[in-house]
């Protein structure tokens, strides 16, 4: 797979998502609107790990995800549509889903097998296995821990559009949908003419946008056997581990991300995904 | 311009860890390159980041720089000020310790800020602050003095000094147990002196490194110390000489002390105290293996690296440098061991020479298994029998053991001996030792321990083997004298459930499928022993006595009756088997009766059962069964003191 393919943009005129194709798929939609010419707009997100490496002609192998991301729905000031502001999905926080785990564990131990031998055969800790011991054990454990999953938290951005940060929890990055997409809307809009000044049906825009600090590199490795074993036995070989995930980074930021306002600013946020939603009918 | 790919590669295989030439490398500003970078574990600290755009979190968890000079926050507060320095310099010898390779710059700092600590807590004449810091300083300059790349001996006198001045403090303070703690450190320090010199002055280095362990003795009585002597004689042991066997013995016996040493330990302060006896032990095993010129085996090595590895870690994590060093130096003298063991086989790298070579080991573990059985036949054969030459057997056993062990010859094929045999022989010797009389209290105990372990272990391993019939049937049977001779030195209770056990090996022993007629009944015999022990200590109901006598006695006719049969050396032992067991229960059914009966009793069975115990004697000699022979001693005995009384 070429480095392309795991950042290609899709372009589709009719629904332009944007997506890095492995790690982000992002899409959307708005609703039938109601007599009341209302109607809710979805967001579809589903976060997912890519994997670079696979092709002959690579000389790098390695997985790349996302530790925290931003969904903001943009609604151009040209189109006819106005946010009903009560009605922006602002469900609190979660600090983590929990779940009640009961353990229960049966062990038999028969101390005849499987004795090391160490060269030193003396009394000490393997004492009690050379004799013939015969031990049952069951115990039972109940305990609550935290489901690995997301954290979802409404925001809104600087220039007043709703937004939705997304971080993970319980892992190391984001995998799987952070929301139901059909039953929970981002928000309704009231609209406010049924066609745009350019005669097509009102839209939006979608946009999933993280910072570089949020990009996730990991089992960096290189293909040529040799060349990794050699990396492995060096001294310090982290820092070097970490230039080359810089540098990976970087090509990441340069070769595809739709908009980035500076590369070098060091907090900029960059644009990983994009859809345009309508009314879906 | 290369791309990407290649710019990955090219950083990834850089000669270079500098930051900045590594930005430079694939042509991006230093300045920026670095935002957000993982560092993970890497060590910045001989980087200089000014001007690199690097966040203080990375920063956190990474050593830096800062960790290197001497540039400290300043404290109007001079104590707060001492126990900042006190703290960054301890934190700079974890740190040291952490990653030893490139230690010596952060030791550098640490005994800088140490330093800085003693004087500010002399200005704020805090005497226990004081003290502390300079036993801390002494452990810093220990650990400096043998960072890579090189040593300075200077180091060791300072630290020296420092242990001084700090063991007078502590005994102002009347803290016993920190005097004790910087003679032990001192011991140690002398111990490392003595590394480095040679001959005489090496020798008295450590004959001061003995008198200063004493002197910490006399303040606390703790197995740290007699770790730290153990040491300090394995030491002037392997410097003295020649005396080879004298030495392979001593190590041994440090060995089993060690081992004893940290399975007793439970907490997390003796914690210390198990770890510096690990590593101890790890010194006398490379000790055997460098006198007898052998290699370890890869498992043992690896076994040793990884014993080490637990017993440093404990060492640092307790602020016991000192042991964290001397587990360095061992872990030194391993690879220095195996690098030339390495490269001798590259020089002649066949097969055929492996083949050779494991023949020959072979050869020499049989040999050493031979010697032990020959030792022990000397010694049971003797009028007057000398039980100090069990010291040789054993040596001799566990040298066979070693030899099966590196060639992985774990037990009998075809019955052929292997490493679990030598153990059963090893268990059957510690045994004979705790049998005789002049064997007492914690020597006794230790001896059945021994013994007890080293047949559970051999029984373990070869009774449930059916492709082995012999050996797994001689273990069991083993293992259950070594149970009967326990519950001889045992509280009743104990001695009912160990004889009931030692009954039912025996009976397991008499069941192994495959064996002739003539060895499952010779264990057969034995379990009647030992129901007839059970009986002895649970009610010694003369009734049930007697009748096990009238069972023995049938035994023996019917095995007398079949004295033509006696050409194979399993049924001779067989019929000794009887024999023992038939004067074994006259005996005991004379000990129930009344004292004034005894005596006319014994008269009447006195020519039979004496012929009986010589015969069994004689065969128990001839056929090499220890343990036969030493029960079939204890009768005698018995029998003598039933006629005194």
């Amino acid at each position: 797979m070429g480095f392309e393919e795991v950042f290609s943009w899709k372009l589709n005129m009719s629904n332009s998502s944007r997506a890095l194709r492995q790690v982000v798929s992002l899409d959307g939609w708005i609703a039938a609107f109601d007599t009341e010419d209302t109607a809710t707009v979805h967001a579809d997100v589903v976060f997912r790990e890519g994997r670079f490496g696979a092709e002959d002609d690579d000389k790098v192998r390695f997985r790349l995800s996302l530790r925290r991301a931003e969904i903001v729905l943009i609604a151009p000031e040209a189109e006819p549509l106005r946010v009903i502001r009560a009605s922006v999905e602002r469900s609190p926080a979660r600090e983590g889903q929990t779940r009640q785990v009961t353990h229960q564990m049966s062990a038999e131990a028969h101390g005849k097998a499987n004795l090391s031998l160490s060269k030193a055969l003396t009394p000490g800790a393997e004492l009690s296995m050379g004799a013939e011991a015969h031990r049952s054990l069951t115990t039972r454990q109940e305990l609550t821990e935290t489901v690995a999953g997301h954290v979802e938290q409404h925001f809104t951005t600087l220039e007043g559009h709703p937004a939705w940060e997304v971080r993970a929890i319980g892992c190391e990055r984001l995998d799987g949908s952070p929301w139901d997409a059909a039953n929970k809307p981002r928000l309704r809009v009231k609209r406010l003419s049924e066609r745009n000044a350019d005669g097509d049906k009102p839209t939006m825009r979608f946009e999933m946008r993280c910072r570089r600090e949020d990009i996730e590199i990991t089992e960096l490795e290189l293909k040529d056997p040799e060349k990794q074993g050699w990396f492995n036995k060096r001294l310090n070989r982290d820092v070097n581990l970490a230039a080359a995930e810089q540098v990976i980074k970087e090509e990441l930021l340069s070769a595809g991300f739709l908009q980035v306002a500076d590369l070098s600013e060091k907090h900029a946020n960059l644009v990983i995904a994009d859809v345009i939603v309508s009314e879906d009918w | 311009m290369p791309n990407w790919q290649d710019k990955v590669v090219m950083v990834m295989l850089a000669e270079t860890s500098d930051l900045r030439e590594l930005a430079r490398m694939v042509g991006h500003d230093p300045a920026i390159f670095w935002r957000d970078a993982n560092f993970r574990q890497a060590d910045l600290s001989d980087q200089d980041l000014n001007g690199l755009d690097i966040s203080a979190a990375t920063l956190l968890s990474v050593p830096t720089l800062a960790d290197t000079t001497s540039d400290i926050e300043h404290d109007d507060d001079p104590l707060a000020q001492a126990q900042s320095y006190l703290s960054r310099g301890k934190e700079a010898m974890n740190r040291a310790v952490g990653d030893w390779a490139r230690a010596g710059m952060k030791l550098d700092f640490a005994v800088e800020v140490l330093t800085a600590a003693v004087e500010a807590f002399e200005a704020v004449q805090d005497i226990a602050g004081e003290a502390h810091v300079r036993r801390m300083l002494a452990d810093a300059l220990v650990l400096r003095h043998h960072a890579p790349p090189e040593t300075q001996e200077e180091d060791l006198d300072a630290a020296a000094s420092q242990l001084r001045a700090a063991r007078m403090l502590f005994e102002r303070l009347d803290d016993h147990e920190a005097v004790a703690s910087c003679l032990d450190a001192h011991g140690m320090l002398q111990r490392f002196r003595s590394q480095m010199r040679e001959d005489d002055t090496a020798i008295e280095a450590l004959d001061d490194a003995v008198g200063l362990f004493n002197a910490a003795a006399k303040f606390r009585q703790s197995a740290l110390t007699k770790v730290r002597l153990l040491g300090a004689s394995r030491e002037q042991m392997m410097l003295s000489g020649p005396h080879e066997k004298e030495t392979i013995s001593l190590l041994r016996d440090h060995i089993l002390q060690l081992e004893r040493i940290w399975s007793q330990v439970t907490g997390p302060v003796p914690a210390d105290i198990a770890a510096a006896a690990k590593i101890e032990n790890c010194m006398c095993r490379l000790g055997l293996a460098q006198i007898t010129r052998r290699t370890l085996g890869t498992k043992a090595r690896e076994e040793m690296r990884d014993l080490l590895a637990t017993a440093m870690r404990a060492s640092a994590e307790n602020g016991h440098y000192i042991d964290w060093v001397n587990g360095q130096l061992c872990l030194a003298a391993l690879d220095a061991l195996h690098r030339e063991a390495d490269v001798a086989p590259a020089q002649d790298d066949t097969s055929e020479a492996l083949d050779v070579a494991e023949a020959e080991a072979l050869t020499r573990a049989q040999v050493w298994l031979a010697d032990g059985d020959a030792t022990l036949r000397t010694l049971i054969s003797a009028t007057d029998p000398d039980f100090a030459h069990i010291d040789h057997a054993l040596d001799c056993y566990a040298e066979a053991e070693d030899l099966f062990g590196l060639l992985e010859d774990v037990g009998p094929v075809e019955d052929e001996p292997g490493q679990f045999y030598a153990v059963m022989r090893r268990g059957i010797a510690h045994l004979l030792w705790a049998a005789d009389e002049s064997s007492t209290g914690e020597k006794k105990a230790e001896a059945i321990t021994n013994g007890r372990f080293a047949l559970d272990l051999a029984a373990a391993n070869l009774g449930g083997r059916s492709d082995v019939p012999f050996a797994a049937a001689e273990a069991l049977d083993a293992q259950a004298f070594g149970l009967r001779l326990e519950a001889h030195f045992s509280t009743k209770e104990f001695a009912v459930q160990a004889l009931a056990e030692a009954a039912a090996l025996h009976r397991r022993a008499s069941r192994v499928e495959g064996l002739p007629r003539a060895v499952s009944y010779r264990y057969r015999t034995h379990f009647f022993g030992a129901e007839r022990e059970l009986e002895e200590r649970q009610a010694a109901d003369p009734s049930k006595l007697r009748a096990c006598r009238v069972r023995a006695h049938k035994a023996l006719l019917s095995s007398e009756s079949r004295k033509s049969d006696r050409t194979s050396s399993a049924e001779q032992a067989s019929h000794m088997a009887v024999l023992s067991e038939y004067a074994m229960s006259v005996t005991a059914e004379l000990k129930v009766t009344a004292p004034r009966d005894v005596k006319e009793k014994r008269e009447q069975s006195r020519s039979e059962t004496d012929q009986c115990i010589d015969a069994a004697i004689e065969l128990a000699t001839t056929l090499l069964m220890p343990l036969d022979w030493m029960l079939l001693c204890r009768t005698r005995a018995q029998l003598q003191r039933l006629d005194l009384q």
